[in-house]
């Protein structure tokens, strides 16, 4: 089982860069960048805290892949 | 990243110095023990005042890298090496002090040993004194430099 993230899609969608998303969700640009690549696993809270600036459920954003 | 080498190296300058001074006072000091006064002259010579004045550099150094780039990079002088920006590097210096400690049980251990042959390598006293110093400091030394390379592999891997 692994997570599979669409970080990049939405946060794309919502016209924001790596930075500012990093900036909004108190990380640094790099941990948004291994995330977005999958190298990186995040916390419940910083999943539930991307999932609130990009406007999404956090099921949206972060699904099981089986 | 840059925090984490600049702590290290900083550390591993000190650990080398702090070594070389011990080193120093220990072959130039006398113990003599041949007459009914027991006699010992401890010699602290300039390596000390250069470790003393390093150290108060370095000390100033950290205060001001901290307070330069220390919010941008996340550097606390208190956490030093272990200055975390976020979760994931919280993860990566996990991961670095797991790997370090694991090469610290191995290189202590191949320490004692070397230690416990010492004695049948060299028939010099002087050496016998100064091998636990030396094998002290080379240990200090891979340890941060494991610290090191740990937390660049895992920080280009995570």
């Amino acid at each position: 089982m692994e997570i599979v993230n669409h970080v990049q899609h939405y946060r794309k969608q919502a016209n924001l860069t790596q930075e500012k998303l990093a900036q909004l969700a108190h990380v640094s640009r790099k941990t948004i960048n291994s995330l977005e690549h999958g190298h990186y696993t995040p916390s419940l809270l910083l999943a539930l805290q991307i999932s609130k600036i990009l406007n999404l459920d956090i099921n949206v954003i972060f699904s099981i892949k089986e | 990243m840059k925090k984490i080498i600049f702590e290290q190296v900083v550390n591993m300058i000190l650990a080398t110095l702090l070594a070389c001074a011990t080193a120093t006072t220990v072959l130039h000091s006398t113990i003599d023990t041949s007459t009914t006064n027991y006699f010992v002259e401890i010699k602290f010579n300039r390596l000390w005042l250069l470790f003393i004045l390093m150290s108060i550099i370095f000390s100033i150094l950290r205060y001001v890298y901290g307070k330069v780039f220390g919010q941008h990079d996340g550097y606390d002088t208190k956490a030093a090496e272990f200055s975390c920006q976020d979760e994931r590097e919280q993860l990566i210096s996990q991961h670095a002090t797991k790997i370090t400690y694991r090469f610290m049980t191995n290189i202590l251990a191949a320490s004692l040993a070397i230690l416990l042959f010492s004695n049948l390598l060299t028939n010099s006293i002087m050496m016998l004194r100064l091998i636990p110093i030396i094998l002290i400091a080379v240990c200090f030394n891979l340890m941060l430099l494991i610290y090191l390379i740990a937390w660049i592999f895992y920080d280009h891997n995570i």
